[in-house]
């Protein structure tokens, strides 16, 4: 099959590679879509893979090809999207089901062969049908959209009538506002330093979208100078952690979602603000994933695609064959040109 | 040791007040299984109302029949492990010569419950002593199935105390649902086993003042022993007034209920705070008749359901090794297999025993 195959960082080739086989209990997806991680530019050209050579991707959706033995919950032909962290089984997160904080994980696309190829093999359990009326390309992107669910659950959801800020309006960023407002929050504000980001915040509905040296000011005048309910800081910069931190309100809840790109000093009339004010800060880490249950992040985020509470389709940018993505792929590393998701097809 | 086709004691249920004191088998183990040479195995409240037909095990009209006859009773055991099936032993941490504790429920690992670490409330569970694949504690050995949850317990504990693991577990789980804060007045109803579990864990907690009732004073004395502040006997005190003066008017803060009666209900919706935690552990031996708007309207209470020991096993294990844990006078009774049904007749009338255990 073709594949990207990651050789050391930043050697990063389109070429040959035997297909994958399926064993018992595992089945051979053929990949229609997937996604570029924000995490996946660093990935492949700065911090490299658990090992080498290695496929990357992770976000992705296709179509069951082939079944190992004993394999009962999906047959050849289904629709499928795939939780890409391989947990143990055997250790105190995953007996609670909390299986993103397995103690000794695996994962499809870092550290075993991801989805930037034409078929990957996942295990039964990590399967999700994707329901009708949800096409591939919507099914590739349930990842984020989990992780963006995940982010506002930590933070105990939003209720009706509460002001949801958001530092960072990459896809995820624009999930998380497309979620609150599911929620029901009354003001939803995004902040961005990239003008196309903006754009395309106001384009679906999201009015309060500006420029990110604004915040402070924009946030006071929303809410009479009290602060947000929720604040979630989803780009990874020290200034947005900071101005999270400082748009919160009284009694407030600060969502670390970005990956962290930097150190962050925080002034001391910060420090103490968050104090006085008795903000709760939340850590927010992947998603949750349900094999026999169905109100876990994933189920419910294609729970929400199929019900259009999520819209999607705008968020994709780029649509790129397999064999043109290494050139797209170093655009982004380059920043040439505006980016938002850029779904891979095989 | 178990060998091959070598036979034992054991007591088997066949029907209500059909129990036979019978040679079967000793179980062999098959992959992930271990099998125990049974030290002690308590008479539970549960294992006297199966004994007497209680419909709520046998089934009736609405509800199906749990227990599987013929069936080996008894969940509240301990044994030495004499056989590991391939795998136990790397899995459980234990080897042959070992002491061992499971709990009581064997969960199916494949239900809803079970995916969020709820195991202890399994659609499909399997509990010892009442279920054809978990065949209880009241013979000479009896098998751990691989789904079980099994524990090494230390040496040092003696009999008595080992035997009690499994409901202290459960003792400990009604505690933990009742958030008991430092300074909480929390009222225990019902002295029994579990209650004087509940007790002794209760005080670990450090509350404000911590009050046991029961209507037999032999029981109290125990519970004083184990960490009571303070005894009440309904059948003497007027516990509505006693209560209402010790906490200003305002009621106890955290009531748990383990007396099996509907008496016990009602008297901890009366005697407890607004706002209060009301922990419900009884299986009660008939319905209860309330006004239901207490809950809301009246108190906001917050009922809290309490049911097993989730969790709880390592936790048990750990403070009676470490002696945190009292349990002076729970256990009043040993005695051979062959008097279980002594045994069970004393458990019901519950006049002197308290903890009876049947060593085999």
């Amino acid at each position: 099959m073709n594949a990207l195959v990651l050789h050391a960082v930043g050697d990063l080739r389109y070429e040959q590679v035997p297909t994958p086989q399926p064993g018992a209990g595992e089945v051979l997806v053929r990949v229609a879509y997937c996604g570029v991680c924000g995490s996946d530019i660093p990935r492949i050209f700065v911090k490299g893979t658990y090992r080498f050579p290695l496929i990357c991707g992770h976000e992705f959706a296709g179509v069951v090809e082939r079944c190992g033995e004993g394999v009962q919950r999906v047959s050849p032909g289904d629709r499928v999207t795939v939780f890409p962290l391989l947990w143990c089984g055997r250790c105190s997160a995953c007996e609670r089901g909390r299986y993103a904080q397995c103690e000794h994980y695996d994962y499809l696309g870092s550290r075993r062969d991801g989805a930037f190829a034409e078929y990957v093999v996942a295990p039964e359990r990590n399967l999700l049908k994707v329901p009708d009326g949800v096409s591939l390309q919507e099914a590739a992107m349930t990842e984020p959209a989990a992780v963006a669910y995940h982010a506002l659950r930590r933070a105990g959801g939003v209720a009706p009538g509460e002001t949801v800020a958001i530092f960072g309006a990459g896809p995820i960023g624009l999930m998380v506002a497309q979620w609150a407002r599911v929620m029901g929050a009354s003001q939803i504000a995004l902040f961005d330093v990239v003008d196309e980001k903006i754009a395309l915040a106001q384009r679906l509905g999201f009015t309060h979208a500006y420029h990110s040296h604004r915040a402070e000011e924009i946030i006071a005048s929303l809410t009479q100078g009290k602060g947000a309910h929720v604040c979630v800081e989803a780009a990874g910069v020290p200034q947005t952690l900071l101005q999270a931190c400082a748009c919160a309100r009284s009694g407030g809840r600060v969502v670390l979602l970005g990956n962290p790109a930097g150190d962050a000093t925080v002034p001391t009339g910060l420090w103490s603000q968050l104090m006085r004010r008795e903000v709760n800060l939340f850590g927010t880490w992947n998603s949750e994933y349900a094999v026999y249950s169905e109100d876990d992040d994933w189920h419910t985020a294609l729970r929400a695609m199929a019900e259009g509470w999520l819209q999607l389709m705008p968020l994709v940018s780029h649509q790129v064959p397999l064999s043109e993505a290494v050139h797209t792929l170093h655009a982004m590393r380059e920043g040439k040109g505006f980016f938002c998701k850029v779904l891979i097809q095989p | 040791m178990s060998e091959t086709g070598a036979s034992m004691q054991a007591v088997r249920c066949y029907a209500p007040e059909d129990y036979r004191l019978e040679r079967i088998p000793v179980p062999e183990p098959r992959p992930g299984e271990v099998i125990v040479q049974v030290e002690a195995c308590g008479i539970c409240a549960g294992d006297v109302k199966c004994f007497y037909g209680n419909p709520s095990i046998w089934g009736d009209a609405t509800r199906p029949r749990y227990v599987q006859p013929p069936v080996v009773p008894g969940h509240e055991f301990v044994g030495r492990v004499v056989a590991l099936g391939e795998g136990a032993g790397e899995r459980f941490g234990l080897k042959v010569g070992d002491r061992a504790v499971a709990e009581q429920i064997v969960p199916c690992g494949r239900c809803r419950m079970c995916d969020r670490g709820m195991y202890w409330l399994c659609r499909d569970r399997e509990i010892f002593g009442f279920r054809e694949k978990a065949q209880g504690g009241w013979a000479q050995y009896m098998r751990y199935p691989a789904n079980a949850r099994v524990y090494r317990v230390p040496d040092s504990l003696p009999t008595e105390q080992a035997a009690l693991i499994e409901p202290l577990a459960c003792s400990m789980h009604a505690v933990d649902r009742g958030q008991i804060q430092f300074g909480d007045v929390v009222v225990i109803a019902g002295m029994g086993p579990l209650g004087l579990g509940m007790v002794a864990c209760a005080r670990l907690k450090n509350p404000g003042l911590l009050i046991a009732l029961d209507l037999r004073d032999h029981r109290l004395e125990i519970a004083k022993r184990l960490g009571a502040d303070m005894v009440l006997n309904p059948s003497r005190d007027d516990v509505r007034a006693e209560i209402k003066r010790l906490t200003d008017g305002y009621g106890c803060d955290v009531y748990i209920e383990a007396t099996g009666h509907p008496q016990g209900v009602l008297l901890g919706l009366d005697i407890i705070r607004k706002a209060g935690n009301f922990v419900e552990f009884s299986v009660l031996q008939e319905p209860v008749t309330v006004d239901w708007t207490i809950l809301g309207d009246v108190k906001e209470l917050n009922v809290y359901g309490s049911h097993l020991g989730p969790y709880c096993y390592p936790k048990v294990i750990d403070y009676l090794t470490r002696g945190l844990l009292k349990t002076d006078g729970i256990v009043t009774h040993q005695l051979p297999l062959s008097d279980f049904r002594h045994g069970i007749e004393m458990v019901h009338e519950g006049k002197e025993s308290i903890k009876v255990l049947l060593v085999p």
